[in-house]
């Protein structure tokens, strides 16, 4: 029989920055909190899906710890039915995500009172982070090579799983996805599950209608392209410049294979990443502004 | 079941990891997850370390998953993952801390990197359970230069210089990451060769001649200790995974002996697709399968034992 309880320790605290960090689930979503002593702002940060969010994982958690150096209480979570949240895969959608964004911001914003407050999304979670941002009044947006159309997940996605049939020795091409989708509900992309649910609920998904239209700081990242923002993103800028945000527009040296498996570079931790390292500066930089 | 998240110190860093607790709480049997060497996070690709957590906890195991030092919400810096150099003390902390919550038998379920840190550790386990090996490589290499390690066995001197010559670029010896890994190469092909010519020394000397002499022996040391105790093993490999090729072939040799000796307590399972990669699907579902009808199984049938 057992008979210890579990008397485990859900916390940490940096002994260099005095930061306490917290994990522990919000009713089913899980989330960690990166504390300082007296933070003078809220971050909340918004994360990609699949292979995206193993992929900026540790770069998350590396902002985090950096902001809340700063001075910034910062939240991650994971969206119910992904990572270590609970709730099942094949009801992720845009709506739940952007739930449990807004989910986070309350959250934190009840352990910090009122601070100014951020709220930033990589890729798809580009599209959560705006539309978290719009329901908190003068909070800022940083978005990470975000997604300007939804549609484009699944099409990348498809991309990516195209690009790994090439270099099967079976040398079969995998069904559209989209089919695949509408026939079996959920389809297997690169070792990960996609749900119909999540790809019908981003197809019409637009970052600069869920943006809303108050005003705000918004930072740009995009990675790859030193000359300046490309294509989409560059004219998303323009657009939101026009009808007032105040938008920072970082481009970065290093480009990012997003959609594929960990392990591109395989031999460089997190932090020696150039391309990290800027984004880590760029996004600090950015949010000691607000 | 519940799930407890966790910080634990080992050697001034912090790792990360979550308890699976079952809701059966006279369960006495804990299980961790010792994920493979990258940087991924505990939840891995596609959720697989947290469903085979839930999994196991679902039928009455308590399951521990959790990120090596440097990876995933743990502190610190990984270095680099080499199959040789286990992080020994990372795995041994949680299981202590889960021994010390109550759970007096163990079993070790690892991935690749944690399939052989799993090994490394076990006979500093305390009731010890059973070990689950999933797409244990069974050559010793670093991440990454397993391709290096076989040219290395396979092609001789002056073919190995060849290759290398081809794929070296002068360009990378001004990152310090890659000028350390060029020299891990050297020093590896360097140890690889003199093993080589110690061999050809003794077979001249009438000494009988290891078919496959690239096993890694610490491995099969490590294997023989926990099979010569009666402890259960399970194996998993894929069916279209090089480390499942290697396994085959190493068969040739001492491991080979081993298996068949200890037929009773190991158990080799394989799955269709890569277990290492696990990169589709429905060979992390499989894999998830296996593992948790063998941890009920060996739960059942090994009485506790202290040591």
């Amino acid at each position: 029989m057992r008979t210890t309880a579990v008397a485990i320790r859900p916390w940490r605290r940096d002994p260099t920055t005095g930061v306490t960090e917290e994990a522990g689930f919000d009713d089913s979503r899980f989330a960690v909190l990166h504390l300082p002593t007296r933070p003078h702002r809220a971050v909340v940060l918004c994360s990609p899906l699949h292979a995206e969010m193993q992929r900026n994982y540790r770069r998350e958690v590396l902002l985090s710890r950096r902001l809340a150096a700063e001075g910034s209480a910062v939240e991650r979570f994971h969206y119910r039915g992904t990572g270590n949240s609970a709730g099942g895969p094949d009801r992720l959608a845009l709506e739940t995500m952007i739930e449990d964004g807004i989910a986070a911001v309350r959250h934190l914003q009840g352990r910090v009172g009122e601070v100014p407050v951020a709220v930033l999304g990589t890729r798809v979670g580009g599209l959560v982070a705006a539309a978290v941002a719009a329901e908190v009044e003068a909070a800022g947006l940083a978005l990470w090579q975000p997604l300007v159309k939804g549609s484009a997940y699944m099409r990348e996605a498809e991309r990516a799983a195209m690009a790994r049939a090439i270099t099967n020795t079976s040398g079969e091409r995998p069904p559209p996805l989209r089919e695949v989708l509408v026939t079996e509900g959920s389809a297997d992309v690169l070792g990960e599950r996609v749900y119909a649910a999540l790809a019908a609920s981003l197809e019409e998904a637009q970052l600069a209608k869920l943006i809303g239209e108050q005003p705000r700081p918004v930072l740009l990242a995009q990675a790859g392209g030193p000359d300046g923002l490309r294509g989409e993103l560059a004219r998303l800028a323009d657009e939101l410049a026009t009808v007032g945000f105040a938008v920072t527009a970082r481009p970065t040296g290093d480009a990012e294979v997003w959609w594929a498996n960990p392990g591109g570079d395989l031999f460089r931790e997190e932090d020696d990443k150039p391309l990290t390292v800027e984004l880590l500066r760029v996004t600090a930089d950015w949010v000691e502004t607000l | 079941m519940i799930e407890l998240p966790f910080f634990l110190e080992v050697k001034g860093e912090d790792l990360f990891g979550i308890v699976a607790v079952p809701d059966e709480s006279s369960g006495q049997t804990a299980a961790t997850l010792l994920p493979a060497g990258g940087y991924t996070f505990s939840p891995q690709r596609n959720g697989w370390g947290t469903r085979l957590t839930r999994s196991l906890a679902a039928s009455g195991v308590a399951a521990l998953r959790f990120d090596w030092h440097g990876i995933g919400d743990s502190s610190g810096r990984a270095g680099n993952f080499a199959l040789d150099q286990p992080f020994a003390d990372d795995a041994l902390a949680v299981v202590d801390m889960a021994r010390a919550e109550g759970w007096k038998r163990h079993l070790l379920v690892g991935h690749c990197f944690g399939a052989r840190t799993a090994l490394a550790i076990a006979p500093r386990v305390d009731g010890l359970g059973g070990v689950a090996l999933v797409s244990p490589p069974v050559r010793d290499h670093a991440r990454g230069e397993g391709g290096a390690n076989r040219l290395a066995y396979d092609i001789g001197t002056a073919g190995y210089l060849r290759t290398a010559a081809g794929k070296f670029r002068w360009r990378a010896l001004s990152d310090p990451a890659e000028r350390r890994r060029y020299l891990r190469l050297a020093r590896s092909f360097v140890r690889i060769r003199l093993g080589a010519l110690k061999r050809r020394v003794q077979q001249i000397g009438g000494s009988g001649v290891d078919p496959v002499p690239w096993v890694s022996r610490p491995m099969l040391d490590q294997l023989s200790w926990l099979t010569d105790r009666g402890v259960p093993v399970l194996f998993v490999y894929g069916d279209e995974e090089n480390d499942f090729a290697e396994f085959g072939e190493a068969r040739q040799g001492r491991l080979g002996e081993i298996l068949e000796k200890h037929a009773d307590t190991i158990r080799i399972e394989v799955v269709p697709g890569s277990v290492h990669g696990m990169d589709r699907t429905d060979t992390q579902d499989r894999v998830l399968e296996v593992v948790t009808a063998w941890a009920s199984e060996v739960t059942e049938r090994t009485p506790l034992k202290f040591s």
